[in-house]
This record gives C-alpha cells, structure tokens and sequence, in this order.
C-alpha cells in the first residue's frame, strides 16, 4: 500500500516536473504574434501571385479606442512566384505568423481564374485552421481592389462583401460556394463547379454578386448572364428574395418569389435522358393592380419562370458543358446502369438529354389599391 | 555528529518524561487528602486558576477543588457548598460512606460521576466539574456545576441562509448536543463521547441513530479515531485526515462539515454520523458524498423548481470556477477559432496591449485576487472597505487602464471569483485545481485541459470513504436518487423513501 | 477465486461503448481500402453479425466460471500454451494501445496540426492513463459513466446540426461500385473490434445481466455507426473524397449560431475518452501480466508497457515499411480473430472434452 502510494506520488511530481520543461510553452504563438486574417485576395499575374490579406490591425493597442472605432483593419500585400512565397512575405513583413482561422472569404480575380483555381483553393483548405465554410468569390475586378476602395480611402470589409453574396439565397446548398463545396465539385470529374461573381465599381466603391461564374475543371470559362443566374437559383433546390419583372401589355410588373422548391426527375428513353425539372414557387406581385384581367397574369409569369430555368439549362449543360445542377447525380440514383455505361461521355449524354421544364406558381397581390389582401390562386 | 547525539538523547528524554506522565497520571487517588492536594498542587504547579477550598464535611476532613471560571458559581454556591457545610448525618460512618451519602442525599445537581484516578479527576475538574474528595477515602466524587462562558447561539458566517434556522453551533460541545437533541426528539438518537488528543485531552461526541446508522461504518469510524495520535486538538478539521481512508491523495474531502444543527440533524437523519468536538463550532459529517457539497438547507425549504434551478447554477457555477481560466486561456493561445469573431478582435486587443503572455497574465490575475481574499480575511472589520476600494482601483481600472492585464482575462476571473463563492464548501480545491488548469491549459492547450479534467474525474470517481463511493448516486448511477441530484424534487416524492448512506450503490 | 472490484453491468456497456466510439474518430477511408463510405453502413450490419460470433465462445466461458477472466483462463486450462496465449493477450492489448495512440497521433499531426510537442501529449496520455489504470477498473468505470454522457451529448449535438445540412442527392446507391468496399468495410470494421477482447477480461469484475449488456454494446456501437455514416455522408457528400479522416471533418463543419469550429472542444472530448481507453488496455496488460509474472514483477512490466507504447506509437508512424504492415487490415483482423474468437474456441474446447 505504501509502496502505491509513493509511486502515486512520483507519478505526480515526474508529470508536474515535465509540464515545466514542456517544449510547446515557448513555441506556441500568442494571439499577438498572429496576423488574423479575415478576407484573402489572391491575383495572378504572368510569372507571379499577388497575395492580399485583411487582417485585424492591433497596433491600436488602446482598447477605448477599439471600443470607439469598431475592429480596425489593414490591408497587406505581397507579390512572388509561389503562394507559399507570398505568405512567407507577409510573415516577414509583419513578423506575425498568419492565422486563417476567421478568415470569412477568398476572392481570386477574374484573370486568375481564367488560369485555374485549384491550386490556390488546395493551397488554402490544406490549411488546417482555415474554416471550410470560407466563402470563394470571383471578382470582376483584382481581388487586391476590391478589399482597398482608393477613392474615399475608406476598406471595403471582409464580412459586408460575405453579406453581399449571401442576399437571396437560403439555406447552406452549393449555391453558397464556399471551400468545402468548391473542393468537392472541383475533385469531381462529374460536376462542375460554381462560384458566385463579385462585380466590383472600383469608382464607386460598390459591391454586388448578381451573376455565376462557371468553371470546367478548375480553369474560369464562362460567366452566367443575370437572368440565367436567377434559372439556376430556381432550379437549385431553394429559393428566396428573387426579384424579377415582366412585361404585361404596356405594363411593366415585378414580382418576387418568397419561395421556391424545384424537382428534377430524370427518366432514360431508349438511349436519351428526359430530365423534367418542376418548379412550386410562392411570390408577391407587384404594380399589378390596375391589371383587369388577373387570370393572364399567371401562365405568363410562370412561363417567364420556365423561360429562367431553360436560359439557366441552355447556358449551363447545352453551352458550357457545366453539370451544376448534379444531374449526374440524380441519372446514378435513377439508372445507375445507364450512369456506368455513359460516364465516359456524360458531357454529350446531358447535352443531347430533353428538358421539360415546369412551373407553378401561386400569386399574392401586394400593392395599396389590393382589393383582398391575402389572394392566392 | 555532537548536534545528533544531542538530539538522540533529547528524544529519548522527552519519551521517558512522557512515559513517566502516562504512568503518573493512571495512578488511583490516594488514601490521604492531604497527599491528593499535594499531588493536585504539584501537577498544577500552582496554577492560579487551581482553587482548593478545605471543608469539613460530617465532622471529616475534606476539600473541593475547582477551576477558577469554569463554575458556575452561584450553582456552585446554593447547590454544592451550602447543602454539604451544613449536612448533618451519622458521623460515625467511613469517609467513604460519608461520600455516599453526601452523593445520595445531600447533593441536588443531577451530574455526579465517581472518580478514581488522577486522570480522571484532572479531566473532569478542567472540564469544569468541582471535584470534592474525602480524607482516609480513595474515591472522589466530581460535580457537574459547569458555568463557563461561551459564545451565543447565532447563525454562522459561513453558511448564510435566506430560510431555516438561525442557530449555529457554539464552541461548547453539550449545548451543541443540546440544538441536536431538539432537533431530533428521538430515544434512538445517541450520543457517544470520547476523547482525542493526547495533552488536550479534548472532548468528542458522536451523533447517530440507532437502527439507521451501518454499523460497519460506525466500527471503521471508532477505530479510524482510536489511531488518532495527535498531541493537541484545537479545531474540528484537525480530525479530517485521520477519518479519510489510507492515501488518499484526492483533492476533495470525503468529510463534510458544517456549523449548522439543521443540517447535521438531516445528515445524521440519513445515517451519517457527526462528530462533535469540544472547543470547535464545527461538526464533521461522515460519509459525505461528492454530490453533498451542491446541498444546503435552503434548497429543501424552496419551491422545487426553484431549487433545481439554484442546484444546476451551483453545478455550473462549479465547473466555472475549476474550468474557466484554464479554459480560456487553452483556447486563446491554441484554438482562437472557437471564439466568435466579433470576440476574437476584443481578445487580440487586448492580448497585444498587455506586456504579459495570457498564461502569465492570468496567473498574476488570480494570485492578486487570492493576495486580497486573504487580507480580506485578516484584516479587522473597519479597514475591510479599504482593502475593497484598493483591490477594484488596483486591479479593476488603473492595472486595466495601464495596460497592465487585459479586460477580457480580468472578466474571467472575476466570473471565477464570483462562481466559486456559489459552493464556499469547494473553495479550497476549486482555487488550487483552476490554478493547476492555468499552467496546464497554457502548456498543453484544450488537449491537456481535457486530460487533466479525465484524471480529476477518475481521482473523484476512485475514491471512497467508509466502503461508500465518493460520487454515488452518480456512479456507479442509482436512477431513484437523481431526485435529489438532477433536480430537488417535491418533499411528497422526497418523503416516499428515504435513501440512506450506506445503501448507495457500491 | 474471489471477486473485487465490481463493476456493473451498465458500467460494463459504458466501457465497452466508449472505446469504439474513440476508436471510431479515427475512422480512416485509405486504411478501409475503400472510396464510398456510404456502403460501409451494410459493411457495419455484417460486422455486428460478427461481432455477435465472437462474442459467444467469449461469453460461454465466463457463463462456466463468472470469476475467471481469459487470463484466468488461459492459465488454468492449458500449461505451456497457456502461457503462450497469454503473451498472445499481453502483446494484443499492448498493440491495441499503440494502434488507437499511433492513430491518434497520424490524425493530430497530419489533420489537426498542434502547436504542442507530439511527444508530450502522448506522454501526457500514457501518464494519465497510468495513473487510471493504477486506480482500478472501479474508477475507471465510473469516470467512463461520466465521460460517456459528455461525449454522447457532443455527439448528439453534431448530429443534430449536420441534419439540416443533409442532402439526399449526397447517397450514392448502396453497392454502386460493388462489394469491394463493401468487404473492405466488413473486415476494417470487424478488425477494430477491440472490445471482444477486453470484455473478455473485464466480465469477471461485473455484475449483473452480462448478456443483455454485450448484446445491448454490440448493436448501439453498430447502430450510432451507421446513423454517423449517414448523417456524415448525408452532410458532407463528395467533400468526403477529400478528406483523410470523416468524422473529424464532420466536427469541424457542425454548427449553429456562434457556436461554429468546435472541433477543437470535440476533439478535446475526445481525448478525455482516449485517455479511458488506453488505460483500459494498459489495465487488460497489466491483468494478463499479473497472471504471468505475478503481483510484484508486473507493477515493473506495466512501466515497461507504458514506455513500449510511447515509442511504438510515436515511432510507427514514421517508418512506412512497419506501419503498412501495422496498419494492414487483415492483419488487425487476423490477430482480432485469434484473440476475440479463437483462443476462447480452443479453451471452450479442451473444457468440454475435460468435462466428457
């Protein structure tokens, strides 16, 4: 018993002893010797990477003056033939090791996507601190002048562009394009991967994200026009917040679709795929209320729906080649058969397939002159 | 080698003085009076608080021996002295004889114990009994006429509750027994004396009910205090590590204590025994589980829901108080992801304007605040509000304000220092294991938090006191009790059976 | 011989529960050989038909004498090879230790990618788990009560904010690539059964229904199996091909409002549950020692154990030669088999042909 004891004891004081020689109390970085990053730009040029961070300025060490500001930021550059290099430099620069841990988005040029993405988004989810839900933008202009507005001086913020690009969408599908979905499609030789396109007015120092940028493989090859955009938002499952407009007569009306839920069936015909992609969708009506024949109204506005989806299926799969919609997907759980037989040349087999595209829509009238508030048909 | 042989003799002297005092005072009361008063007065060594009145008692040669303001004078006076100077009775009895009926017939105090030895007579006399001894007679009749001053019955400090009582124990263990006895008006109930302490010689009593209490647990109790081999016992907590088992290294105490008769009646009432002890105000509890530390009084005279809810904050308040700063500290300075990004930026402000690593900087913090709980503790009433206004100007605005410590860290520990009084019980292990979290959360990160808190919880978990587990009814799990761990049930569910100790699973 | 040490039935399942959830963290698709974790999940419905097999030979000794472990055993039914079975058992739960530490390590190095020595963690883990396991299988049972339900409640809580982020689309069809993974699966799930084993020597220190608790262990280990598989590869999809070890991933993308990126408490809770395992393995060493080398010598192996595991688990790793071939599959399988199945068949065997 004694003897359990004692060696208890010597237990005790050998881990006690050794948690003070503990190695990784001094080689552990502090918070004050990391640069926390929240937005990353990357742009290419020919023979080099521009890296830029936005990282928390903690210069401003006085803590009143943080309360009173808000989070101060800055913005660091670096140029050199490797990513590893460019972050190397902004190391050595700052002499703070970079911490990827809140960083909330990536934005890589236009120019640069045009040359491939995947190194650079290998580059990053390597990283084990770096969050898979960063969020991957496209921007029309270089990723380094989006996050610095010269014109007012005043920097355009990590998390304002991320809400920028999460208007009108719902729920975390891959519409949201962030790390962890980008990598999947872009390991997938099936799918083809999408990322949503930041359209910068350098002059004016604004920000939108009304358009798709797709890719083939990993290299940038075609940016989706506003309304295609929108077909894909409709056929990607959920939907909210869309607003369009239609031309009824003389009459410009809007609406907006407070939801909608698509369904895609794929049935194979002989040797040909027949997708049947329906559409339910909820929307409020607007300017509509001096219209005397409301039963038009319908057909027209659920055939522009389906005139979205088609732009959407046409710029996609017949132009591009860009199974987005996971198509591929639905043929497997369908006829996985037909799937095996046809994975080789996929590409053609949904390019050749029919889409009978559908769409319902049910109507709230909204306006002053409404005569029943809550009118659905 | 001179200084050791020096101390070798010493040693060996002191042991045969010892030895020589045992023997000494085991030896009976002399035939002589006067030779017992010689003996008296040469043991004493004249001590002024040693009174001998010399008295003649029934035409015989007598004496009464008494502490000076140990007695109840005025008892002393009516009840004792004035009854035997004027008894009158057959004076051709033996001294012995005449004890006897001095004891029978003269004497109206009710407590009256014969002694024959010097041991005994000394303890009784310093104990404030008045010692009244015959000549030509070798037995000595001690008189319960105590009337020594003790401190009024009050609500403890230490254990303030909104509802209940407001008695607490004194230090004078029969009134003690006294606020038990009133409590629980039951003919089972026993107490039992005994003695510790081998100069003190001080009194103990133990609490328990018959038919209630394991007596396994009673018999491993008496023979855990029979190898009691201290010299003096001054405090109640002197007794702990003697009544816990055999190497225990834990942090937690598998003996309870409180000041508080309602609560020992409700321990007691469950089959525990308390133990008393003359001179303490304090009663210790055994067995005492794990779980007991989270129960007051107060949670049984609150609405149930209620009390659920304060034992759950107690719960959490507990784990605040072990986990936080170690916690904090862990993921600060190797996992800053988990912290939400508005707070990240508050945290690195704060971080890069102090000159101090989190982990130094925190432990500064908490030795600080552990500097002032003292001084507040020492210090008399009237400077207490100073130490307070230094203590919030020092470390609350001008260290923060001189970029001394970061706010964020001093919020820690501030939520620490206020979680930890929810269980003052728990202070003392909770204040040592955040400490030992600190230098373990910002060495070896969550990794080595999470580590240490598995060790911790297999150091509860493995212990065991009196053959009953430390964290029963937790584990090994008993689904019925958790009416009074999870949650403090109604007193008609509480009442349906009562759980005692020793029938916890083990 | 007499009992100490009981433990109860609940307990029991406890214990055998958490050390496969633990080994389950470092569920690992290279080393199933396999690329579709989906049809793992029928792989997990034949593994608990195997596990069940395994089981019996296990649970009909200890039916015959409650007080004997297969330590016990091994020793009382045969002479020479009775020892040998028992360096047999002594190397197995030596290297089920360092297979669940030298993963562990794999997994933090390469995934997690600590600012802390590999080194002093491990050591950390080994002391600690020493420290546990010089406790008794008393304390280390009711601390595993206690572990298990905080892991539990983590586990519920990254199940249940994965649901929303389930997609059906993310199912491919069950055996769309055929059975290889399927059988890959089937052998990689039933080579991680570690749990046989140590019930095997545990039993003896239980009361209570041991039947209902190893049936009861067997099916919940499989069934939260399948419902992660589901809920991961529900959640994750293709993100899957990417990622080294899924349920880790799976930690890192679960959760809700500002409490996102919790991996790193998870993990932590985790390695509160690797420490119970460990020192459930270093107690199963130090029992078959007890019986080989007696009380006194085998306070001095478990020392010996302890150093063993720390530079096989950190070394192992390193070495690509050693570590395929520590890592192989059916190797696992083979030495799970003979442990799990085999010897207790044997010693079942030579007691029935004793009895007739």
């Amino acid at each position: 018993m004694r003897k359990m004891i004692t060696i208890k004891k010597i237990l005790i004081l050998l881990e006690l002893v050794l948690a003070c020689f503990l190695c990784g109390c001094t080689q552990v970085a502090g918070l004050d010797e990391q640069l926390i990053v929240y937005g990353i730009g990357v742009d290419k040029t020919e023979d080099a990477y521009e890296l830029t961070v936005q990282t928390l300025n903690t210069q401003t060490t006085s803590e009143k003056s943080s309360q009173e500001e808000g989070k101060s930021i800055v913005n660091i550059s670096a140029a050199a033939p490797t990513l590893i290099e460019a972050v190397n430099k902004i190391e050595n620069q700052t002499g703070k090791k970079i911490l990827y841990s809140h960083a909330i988005v990536l934005i890589i040029g236009q120019e640069t996507a045009k040359s491939g993405i995947k190194e650079i988004i290998r580059f990053f989810s390597t990283n084990h601190k770096l969050r898979p839900t960063v969020e991957v933008l496209i921007s029309s202009a270089a990723a380094k002048d989006v996050f610095a507005n010269e014109g007012d001086g005043d920097i355009v913020n990590a998390e304002d562009i991320v809400s920028i690009s999460k208007i009108g969408k719902e729920g975390d599908d891959g519409i949201n394009s962030n790390i962890r979905y980008l990598l999947s499609d872009l390991e997938n030789p099936q799918k083809a991967a999408k990322v949503w396109l930041l359209e910068y007015n350098k002059d004016e120092g604004k920000a939108a994200c009304p358009q798709i940028a797709l890719f083939k493989s990993d290299k940038l090859t075609d940016v989706l026009s506003e309304e295609a955009t929108k077909g894909v938002i409709l056929i990607y499952k959920k939907a909210k917040n869309i607003a369009d407009s239609i031309n009824v007569g003389d009459m410009q009306i809007y609406y907006e679709l407070s939801k909608a839920k698509s369904k895609i069936n794929v049935s194979v015909d002989g040797n040909k795929l027949v997708f049947n992609v329906s559409l339910c969708a909820d929307l409020e009506l607007y300017n509509a209320d001096n219209l005397a024949a409301n039963s038009e109204i319908k057909p027209i506005i659920e055939s522009r729906l389906a005139e979205l989806m088609q732009k959407a299926i046409d710029s996609c799969i017949k132009k591009n080649g860009c199974d987005i919609f996971n198509f591929y997907r639905h043929i497997m759980n369908a006829n996985a058969g037909f799937f095996k037989e046809n994975l080789a040349n996929l590409e053609e087999v949904l390019k050749a397939a029919d889409y009978e595209i559908s769409a319902q829509a049910k109507i709230r009238y909204m306006g002053a002159n409404q005569k029943i508030s809550s009118l659905v048909y | 080698m001179r200084n050791f042989l020096n101390k070798l003799m010493y040693r060996w002297k002191s042991a045969q003085n010892e030895a020589q005092d045992e023997k000494e005072k085991k030896q009976p009361l002399s035939n002589s009076l006067e030779k017992n008063l010689e003996y008296f007065k040469k043991s004493f060594d004249e001590s002024a608080d040693l009174t001998i009145k010399p008295v003649r008692i029934l035409n015989t040669n007598a004496a009464i021996i008494t502490m000076e303001g140990m007695i109840n004078k005025e008892t002393f006076a009516t009840s004792v002295m004035n009854p035997i100077v004027y008894a009158f009775g057959e004076e051709a009895l033996s001294s012995e004889e005449k004890l006897e009926y001095i004891k029978s017939n003269i004497l109206t105090i009710s407590e009256q114990i014969d002694v024959l030895t010097f041991e005994d007579a000394f303890k009784l006399v310093m104990s404030g009994f008045a010692l009244l001894l015959f000549d030509e007679c070798e037995k000595a009749l001690a008189i319960g006429v105590q009337g020594f001053n003790f401190r009024s019955i009050a609500e403890p400090e230490t254990e303030v509750m909104q509802k209940g009582s407001k008695e607490g124990f004194v230090e004078a263990i029969r009134i003690n027994l006294t606020l038990i006895r009133r409590r629980i008006k039951n003919p089972k109930l026993k107490f039992e004396f005994s003695t510790v302490g081998k100069t003190s010689k001080t009194d103990i009593c133990l609490c328990y009910i018959n038919g209630t209490v394991s007596s396994k647990i009673l018999a491993e109790l008496k023979r855990r205090l029979s190898k009691i081999d201290l010299k003096n016992v001054l405090a109640a907590e002197y007794l702990m590590p003697y009544l816990e088992e055999e190497g225990d290294l834990s942090f937690f105490s598998g003996v309870g204590y409180s000041e508080r008769p309602d609560t020992v009646c409700g321990k007691i009432s469950e089959g525990r025994i308390a133990i008393l002890v003359d001179g303490t105000p304090t009663a210790l509890i055994v067995p005492y589980l794990f779980v007991e530390y989270f129960q007051t009084i107060d949670d049984y005279a609150e609405r149930p829901y209620f009390a659920t809810l304060t034992r759950w904050l107690k719960y959490l308040s507990f784990l605040i108080s072990t986990l936080l700063p170690g916690l904090y500290v862990a993921l600060a300075v190797f996992n800053p992801e988990v912290f939400p990004d508005r707070l990240i930026s508050k945290i690195a402000y704060a971080i890069a304007g102090t000159p101090f690593s989190l982990m130094l900087e925190t432990l500064i913090i908490h030795f600080v605040y552990e500097i002032m709980r003292e001084a507040g503790l020492r210090l008399p009433r009237p400077l207490g509000h100073a130490v307070s206004i230094v203590g919030g100007l020092v470390i609350g605005e001008t260290a923060v304000n001189a970029g001394l410590i970061g706010a964020p860290t001093l919020m820690v520990v501030a939520l620490t220092a206020i979680s930890s009084y929810v269980i003052p019980n728990l202070y003392e292990p909770t204040a040592i294991l955040r400490l030992i979290f600190i230098l373990v959360g910002g060495i070896l990160g969550i990794w080595g938090v999470m580590l240490l808190f598995s060790v911790l919880i297999v150091n509860i978990c493995a212990k065991s006191n009196f053959g009953i587990p430390f964290v029963a009814p937790i584990a090994p799990f008993n689904l019925y009790s958790m009416r009074d761990v999870i949650m403090r049930a109604g007193w008609k569910t509480l009442s349906q059976k009562t759980e005692n100790v020793q029938n916890m699973p083990h | 011989m007499e009992r100490k040490d009981i433990i109860t039935a609940p307990q029991l399942f406890s214990l055998l529960f958490l050390v496969n959830i633990i080994i389950g963290i470092t569920y690992n698709l290279p080393m199933a050989q396999s690329s579709n974790m989906w049809d793992h999940a029928i792989s997990a419905a034949i593994a608990l038909l195997i596990n069940v097999v395994y089981l019996l030979p296990v649970y009909k000794l200890y039916k015959i004498n409650p007080t004997m472990s297969i330590a016990d055993n091994c020793a009382v039914n045969f002479k020479k090879l009775g020892t040998v079975f028992l360096i047999i058992y002594g190397v197995y739960y030596l290297f089920a230790c360092c297979y669940t530490l030298s993963l562990f390590n794999i997994f933090v190095r390469d995934v997690v990618n600590p600012d802390i020595s590999l080194f002093m963690l491990t050591l950390c883990v080994i002391l600690a788990a020493s420290y546990a396991t010089c406790k008794g299988i008393e304390g280390i049972a009711r601390a595993c009560t206690i572990i298990l339900f905080i892991i539990c409640v983590s586990i519920a809580f990254i199940v249940f904010t994965l649901i929303p982020q389930i997609d059906v689309m993310n199912f491919p069809p069950l055996l769309f690539e055929g059975l290889t993974d399927t059988v890959n699966g089937t052998v990689y799930l039933a080579s991680l059964s570690f749990y046989v084993p140590l019930a095997a020597i545990i039993m003896p220190f239980s009361k209570g229904n041991i039947k209902k608790t190893l049936i009861a262990s067997t099916v919940s280990i499989y069934a939260l199996f399948v419902l992660v598989i589901a809920v991961v590869t529900g959640a994750l999809g293709d993100y899957l091909k990417t990622q080294s070890f899924p349920i880790y991933t799976a930690t890192s993308v679960a959760g809700i409002g500002v409490f996102k990126r919790m991996d790193a408490i998870y993990l932590g809770i985790f390695t509160s549950g690797l420490f119970i395992t460990v020192s459930l393995f270093l107690f199963a060493f130090f029992s078959v020692m007890k019986r080989l080398f007696g009380e006194g010598k085998s306070k001095i192996i478990i020392f010996l154990g302890d150093a063993l595991v720390l530079i096989l688990s950190l070394i192992l790793p390193m070495f690509k030669e050693v570590s395929y071939f520590f890592y192989d599959i059916k190797f696992i399988f083979m030495f799970t088999m003979a442990t799990a199945f085999v010897i207790p068949m044997v010693i079942l065997i030579k007691h029935k042909m004793q009895i007739k």
